[in-house]
């Protein structure tokens, strides 16, 4: 609601190079502070997938593909545990 | 509250007409040094019905130019902020580089149609002398085309533990080899690379995968003995959702995990470009698949090589091949992965994933999040088959209730013992339950009636370890158990160069190229909104105008209470957006706001707003699947919205909001809505008009806002029968209100402040009537005597 408040409108049309489509520029009315902020909003994956290969008695090799916890989430995972039991 | 003349000319007044500027598909258009801090506003391309493709690049130098794309309707021209643009924008690429691009498909989540597709460019710089200048070109294809994915055998990592590092020198090994299979590298290093690259474009021209998308290829020594070695493994790089604090409108399913090859996919731009930050090394990259050095020599099963021949017909048979693996790895980095918790020691069996933050990091958990937990899009077609009958795998649930059903489905299939015995052949209660998968001609199962029909996931009672029966943590869930498929969870020896059940299961985690319909998006409507999480606390929910776009712009106000638990209100002004709630940037940088009164309560009201920093946006789409909203039973409610606040030094508070009342319960006539003395502005009510279902009289609720003690915003409650137009009750307010943060009182109580009488006429076109309040505070009161009083809101449309 602008009822007190005078918003900026900056906004000026300028023309682009001629040969161009002219352009419509303006000025954001916040700092341009906002941009999307993902780093708390993601996670590496939890899980590697892991194809590994076993020689049977018969002497045959058998492809499975076992999935092992991310080494690096583990470790994450661990220090964050250690920071909460630190914790009164 | 407000002179009504002043709000409509604040809403309506600076409606200037949009200065659109057309392009010309093919012709770039130039800006030259264009300020941090401005943008180009509404470029747009008109596209017309035969287009299959549409790419919107920028190129500058200087600055960090971001690109917004909007279909249909144009971008804001005032009170412009990145959030608000951002959040209109149907795509964004907001790398931190100026360089963007985007490109929109017809199986786009927003899909590419005929229409006017709107453009904004910001330089987003925050010193306005750091200019850009480049160019904005929009192109159309009328024809699809095909992506590519691109290897990174640079960016080594070194890591204490070996396993954990990525070798390059996996990739340039100049050990002198011998064409084979049709791989025409002459040394180790370069059939190694030809071969990725030959399952990398299998996986391309499989999925006619439409973008680019990047593999940080990796080697590392694995080790390995004379019996049993690691060949490689594979992961998506990471996985993000989309929610109210970080809007990725390009994805389907909010409050959802996507993998980011998935993501980058739907967004039709880079992994850097949909999240920020800088696009070089591996912050360009989507996926990491890493292959054993080790296989080859001498103490690793037996000295055995890869194959890495690109026909397989041509492998010997008893090798390992490098082709085969690559692709089953590199399809789960594609994001064939469920992510529902398989392993006791990380959390409960069965418990979606969600995340731990302190500060700027995030950890995933499952059990104690603070953010979260979330679904995620694989398990989101997967479904629990119990004979004919089958329920949602995920679904709905309040507090992770069907983590013991997800747990059991995991295990659902033949036992393995510790022999290791298995009958991979039997089909599980663990299915895939896609339409497009149960019909697929890849599908063994095709033909069947449903679920029968569904694919069966691997899903062992796993006894190997104990008599216990527990899932193999990952192997389940994330393969299938059709014979000679590629996603078998043992796919040995097969030579396979077909994705198999694949292509069909990865089209609704995001790769699917048919053409999707426009989203729905809710519909929201005039009310009293409130959270039962958060009882006592809610919202007044008015639409009081339309915008330029002939969009409902709403007045909300926020009845709270602060720190100590007086009772307080704030307010915010917006349009609904696409199903949103987007509100207005005032002038102080705020969008959800506090009044407070300048002077006596007894006299003409003025009033300003305080210096406490605030914002609102409330999502009214897909909100049943917030967290927020699951964790109480609002299986009742008619809509759902997560309201995404922040207040002072509570910041990105999501509360799960629902209407007191629907339209249905109105009262004929019907009285509900905001009101205030347009003679008298500053204090006023909304009212809650309910007829009453045995056809007696409508039962109505007031919420009364006026000037409290010293002049802060208060407000009070009163209930009970319009009888003749006429209602007359108590003023009450919370006794033990409680701060937003705070866990709520067992139940509420109320003291009398006053009185509030109404009187209503209703016999002309527009209602009108006439209000008297007494409201007492400390030091003082707050009193109006027969005031004429008008509705404030306005009828819902255009």
């Amino acid at each position: 609601m602008k009822f007190a408040f005078l918003l900026l409108l900056a906004a000026t049309a300028t023309g682009a190079a001629a040969t161009d489509a002219p352009l419509t520029i303006k000025a954001l009315d916040a700092p341009a502070t906002s941009k999307p902020a993902a780093s708390v909003r993601r996670m590496s994956a939890p899980s590697l997938s892991e194809t590994r290969v076993t020689r049977d008695a018969d002497g045959r090799l058998r492809l499975d593909c076992k999935q092992k916890a991310n080494p690096k989430v583990v470790q994450e995972r661990a220090d964050v545990r250690a920071k909460q039991a630190s914790q009164p | 509250m407000l002179a009504r003349g002043a709000l409509a000319a604040a809403l309506f007044g600076a409606a200037a007409a949009h200065a659109d500027s057309a392009l010309q598909a093919g012709t770039a258009a130039t800006f030259t040094a264009l300020p941090g801090g401005q943008l180009v506003s509404n470029a747009y391309i008109d596209v017309d019905g035969s287009a299959q493709r549409l790419d919107v690049k920028v190129n500058a130098t200087g600055g960090d130019v971001d690109l917004f794309l909007r279909y249909g309707s144009p971008f804001p021209d005032s009170n412009l902020s990145v959030d608000l643009i951002n959040r209109e924008a149907h795509y964004h690429s907001v790398s931190s580089t100026s360089n963007e691009a985007i490109a929109v498909l017809p199986s786009s989540n927003m899909p590419l149609r005929a229409g006017r597709w709107y453009i904004d460019v910001v330089n987003g710089a925050q010193n306005p002398s750091d200019a850009a200048s480049g160019t904005l070109v929009a192109t159309v294809s009328s024809t699809p085309q095909l992506g590519s994915i691109q290897l990174d055998f640079g960016n080594p990592v070194t890591n204490s533990d070996p396993t954990q590092s990525c070798d390059d020198s996996f990739w340039t090994d100049a050990t002198p080899a011998t064409p084979i299979g049709g791989n025409t590298g002459t040394t180790l290093g370069q059939q190694r690379q030809f071969a990725l690259q030959y399952a990398a474009n299998e996986l391309v021209t499989q999925l006619q995968i439409p973008i680019d998308i990047t593999v940080h290829a990796c080697g590392a020594h694995l080790g390995g003995d004379a019996n049993s070695a690691i060949l490689a493994h594979a992961a998506p790089l990471f996985y993000l959702f989309s929610d109210p604090d970080l809007p990725l409108n390009p994805l389907p399913k909010r409050y959802t995990w996507y993998a980011i090859s998935a993501a980058t996919r739907l967004a039709g731009t880079s992994a850097c470009g949909l999240v920020g930050g800088p696009c070089d090394g591996v912050n360009a990259d989507e996926i990491e698949a890493t292959f054993n050095e080790d296989i080859g020599t001498s103490g690793v099963i037996g000295g055995e090589k890869f194959y890495l021949g690109f026909d397989a017909a041509a492998n010997p048979g008893h090798q390992l091949d490098f082709v085969t693996i690559a692709m089953h790895e590199m399809t789960h980095g594609l994001g064939f992965f469920g992510l529902v918790n398989m392993d006791a020691t990380q959390g409960p069996v069965g418990a979606k994933a969600g995340l731990i933050v302190s500060g700027n990091s995030a950890t995933i958990a499952y059990e104690n999040v603070n953010l979260g937990p979330y679904d995620d899009i694989y398990d989101d077609s997967v479904a629990i088959v119990n004979g004919s009958a089958y329920t949602q795998f995920l679904g709905y649930e309040v507090n992770g209730a069907h983590d013991a059903a997800r747990a059991a489905a995991l295990t659902s299939g033949p036992v393995i013992t510790q022999s290791g015995q298995y009958n991979p052949g039997t089909q599980t209660g663990l299915r895939y339950a896609d339409a497009g998968t149960a019909t697929s001609g890849a599908n063994a199962n095709a033909g069947l009636a449903a679920p029968a029909d569904f694919p069966s996931l691997y899903a062992p009672c796993d006894q190997s370890a104990s008599a216990t029966c527990a899932p193999q943590p990952s192997s389940s869930l994330s393969h299938t158990i059709q014979s000679g498929d590629m996603m078998n969870a043992f796919y040995s020896g097969l030579n396979l160069r077909s994705m198999g059940l694949a292509v069909p299961m990865l089209g609704p985690v995001g790769w699917s190229n048919a053409t999707a319909a426009a989203p729905a998006f809710a519909v929201p409507f005039p009310s009293n909104w409130f959270d039962v999480a958060h009882n006592g606390h809610g919202f007044d929910f008015q639409v009081v105008g339309h915008d330029t776009l002939g969009r409902d712009v709403y007045l909300l106000t926020f009845y709270t209470y602060d720190a100590s638990g007086k009772p307080e209100w704030y307010q915010a002004t917006g349009s609904i957006v696409d199903g949103m709630f987007l509100a207005d940037l005032q002038s102080n940088g705020s969008t959800l706001y506090r009044l407070v009164y300048d002077n006596s309560a007894q006299g003409a009201i003025a009033y300003h707003a305080d210096s406490v920093a605030g914002s609102v946006v409330i999502d009214f789409n897909q909100a049943s699947q917030a967290p927020a909203c699951r964790n109480a039973d609002r299986s009742g409610a008619s809509l759902l919205g997560v309201m995404d606040w922040s207040i002072g030094t509570d910041v990105q508070q999501q509360w799960c909001v629902q209407p007191v009342v629907t339209l249905a319960e109105h009262a004929a006539p019907d009285l509900n809505g905001h009101w205030y003395s347009n003679s008298d502005a500053g204090w006023g009510f909304e009212l809650l008009d309910v007829r009453d279902a045995g056809g007696g009289a409508p039962t109505v609720v007031v919420y009364a806002y006026y000037p409290g003690a010293n002049g802060q915003p208060t407000w009070a409650t009163a209930s009970g029968k319009l009888a003749n137009n006429t209602f007359t009750a108590t003023l009450q307010q919370v006794a033990n209100g409680y701060c937003r943060t705070c866990a709520p009182p067992a139940q509420l109580s109320g003291s009398a402040v006053g009185t509030i009488t109404l009187t209503f006429d209703t016999s002309g076109a527009a209602p009108h009537g006439n209000a008297s309040i007494s409201a007492s505070f400390t030091g003082g009161s707050f009193s109006r005597n027969n005031d004429p009083i008008v509705p404030l809101s306005v009828s819902t449309g255009p």
